[in-house]
């Protein structure tokens, strides 16, 4: 019952007019950049739509913006106490609550990635499907990833999560050893992109998903019961 | 029976707070509502203190949800759950209590009922104040109950309501702290009184209290835009009363009322509507009577902090003159009574605003004797304090 209060929290952030805003800059962000990417040039269009505006700009943007709605510039605790303080147990709320964050970021970027491949492709295109489904399920667990760095910065309110966006911006473009810990990084490496510390796509897809299931379990610790 | 023990309680304004209270109720007197405030946040386990340790029947405070469900707190600043309305909100509440009554129903029952459909963020301070004083005196289990300024808030909802609460609460067994910085408030609700003063809470249990007497609360505003707060103020209708004199105060208004979180928010919303400036805001600790008699006296009021223009050392210190920068010694306490105060609800023959003698009709304009002073005349329905009742026709 407890996590499903965090999760009605979330839901009703989630459900703010700032989201829909936010989402719907970001689809338009999407299609305009892969329509520009395949007019230029349509045989690398699709990669660099993604690993470029998409999975580079859009939905870090977005992921940020779903949690400023639900945590609205503050710490997590100032969403859970109202709550925790009649006799929820605020670990299971922030798993609640940040659960329910991570399935929404997860289906906005598998959205952006499958519609930037789809848009950068075009429907006559052979490869389209196989683009399409591994887009839409590499973007879920892109978003995931970002789902539980920002988690983790929640704690600190809106600067732990500004500061998450700006160091995975940093370092996650990178390929060494400090990307090894940024979202970025690794779904660049899942993408096709250069991959981090010469790391398998397989491990980068591994280490996404690790990142969003650490970072919301961790989440869910630090705070007290 | 199970204790409440607070030990060793560092945390902000709290400086070692010890105590341990069994059940029944006990209030909290305090002049530092900051102090008051974090005393209820802690003991009803909102949050971990920085050091030390609240305990009730072997649960530490702040890590046991099991404690914090048969806890009952109204805090200085209430925040209700992030949903849409306050139904909602209040459905989430009592599904963390694991309470199976539904919130509409509760609302209705409280008195509530048109609030349910408001959104959440609708509701200003006061409000929030007053249904989780509702929520926390209708908590059926509740074994620990922790009020901050239960009356303040619940004017809304009566005193009676407030009383039967607490004394129901104190009939189940339970331990009830009341934190208050009224004594009028601790009388009422009476409980073993004790002292938290400086950051120390004192036992007072043999200093008897006396009974209600009941008051107004004073803010001070200091506001260059002194003539148009006053105009403004005096619309709202949590306002019993404004003085302001143009010539010895010019930039401060007294505002009284006798709500004061009605009339916190009456100020600070005529100050937002409209865009007056404002140095400073404070709730007088005085009875408006002795502020009033003490704030103007008659051989000052052109001069009220300085020397007078025939001083001929103004900065110096003439042997004449031992108070150059301040008050002559007949007005040592510009805003406050002094102690020698002989007549402080201001029937001295010194005031400049006179109290009217009991009997006959009292002129609308209560300042009339002062020609230079701006106040407000209220209508009929505000009573003025400073008269006594039956004064006004």
């Amino acid at each position: 019952v407890t996590a499903v209060l965090g999760a009605r929290l979330a839901l009703d952030g989630l459900s703010s007019r700032g989201v829909w805003v936010a989402s719907g800059l970001g689809l338009i962000a999407v299609e305009v950049t892969s329509l520009l990417e395949r007019s230029a040039d349509s045989a690398y269009a699709a990669d660099r739509a993604l690993l470029g505006p998409t999975l580079g700009v859009v939905v870090p943007l977005v992921a940020y913006a779903l949690f400023e709605a639900v945590y609205k510039r503050e710490r997590s605790t100032a969403l859970l106490d109202p709550v925790a303080r009649h006799g929820a147990d605020r670990r299971l709320l922030s798993f609640g609550a940040n659960g329910t964050l991570a399935l929404g970021c997860a289906s906005m970027a598998a959205v952006f990635a499958a519609l930037a491949a789809v848009s950068a492709r075009g429907f006559r295109d052979p490869a389209l499907v196989a683009d399409f489904s591994a887009s839409l399920w590499g973007g879920a667990l892109t978003g995931v990833a970002y789902a539980g760095l920002f988690a983790l910065a929640s704690h600190f309110g809106r600067r732990g999560r500004i500061a998450a966006l700006v160091l995975d911006w940093l370092f996650g473009s990178g390929s060494g050893l400090f990307a090894l810990v940024w979202p970025r990084a690794h779904a660049r490496s899942l993408f096709g992109g250069e991959p981090v510390l010469d790391g398998s796509q397989a491990l980068a897809a591994l280490i996404l998903v690790m990142m969003g299931l650490v970072g919301t379990i961790f989440a869910a610790a630090r705070e007290t019961r | 029976m199970s204790e409440l023990v607070l030990s060793g309680l560092y945390d902000g304004p709290l400086i070692g707070v010890n105590a341990t209270l069994g059940a029944g109720s006990w209030v909290v007197l305090g002049g530092d509502p900051a102090a008051l405030s974090t005393l209820v946040a802690l003991t009803a386990g909102s949050r971990a203190p920085r050091r030390g340790l609240v305990r009730y029947a072997g649960h530490v405070a702040h890590a046991s949800p099991e404690l914090r469900r048969v806890t009952a707190a109204l805090f200085a600043d209430e925040s209700l759950p992030a949903l849409g309305c306050v139904s909602d909100a209040v459905q989430a509440i009592l599904s963390a209590r694991a309470d199976r009554r539904a919130s509409r129903a509760l609302l209705d029952e409280i008195g509530l009922a048109n609030w349910g459909a408001r959104a959440t963020r609708d509701l200003d301070a006061s409000e929030r104040r007053t249904l989780a004083l509702a929520l926390a005196l209708t908590h059926a289990d509740a074994r620990l109950v922790v009020l901050h300024e239960p009356l303040a808030a619940g004017r809304g909802l009566g005193p009676d309501f407030v009383r039967n609460g607490v004394a129901s609460a104190v009939d189940r067994g339970a331990v009830v702290l009341v934190a208050t910085q009224s004594l009028d408030d601790a009388r009422v609700l009476g409980g073993e009184p004790s002292l938290l003063h400086h950051g120390v809470l004192t036992s007072t249990a043999n200093v008897p209290l006396g009974s209600p007497v009941g008051g107004d609360q004073t803010f001070v505003v200091e506001t260059p835009d002194a003539r148009r707060l006053t105009a403004a103020l005096a619309r709202e209708p949590a306002v019993r009363g404004v003085r302001w004199n143009e010539e010895s105060a010019p930039e401060t208004v007294l505002v009284y009322g006798s709500d004061t979180e009605r009339l916190a928010s009456a100020i600070m919303k005529i100050l937002s509507e409209e865009s007056l400036g404002v140095r400073s805001i404070g709730l007088s600790r005085l009875p408006l009577p002795s502020l009033l008699a003490a704030a103007v006296v008659p051989t000052a009021p052109a001069y009220p902090y300085g020397a007078p223009p025939q001083q001929p050392y103004p900065y110096g210190g003439a042997p004449q003159q031992p108070y150059p920068y301040g008050a002559a010694p007949q007005q040592p306490y510009p805003y406050g009574a002094a102690p020698q105060q002989p007549h402080p609800y201001g029937t001295a023959p010194a005031s400049a605003y006179p109290a009217p003698t009991p009997a006959g009709p009292a002129p609308t304009d209560t300042l009339a004797a002062a020609p230079a002073d701006q106040s407000v005349a209220m209508p009929t329905a505000f009573a003025d304090p400073t008269k006594p009742p039956g004064g006004r026709p």
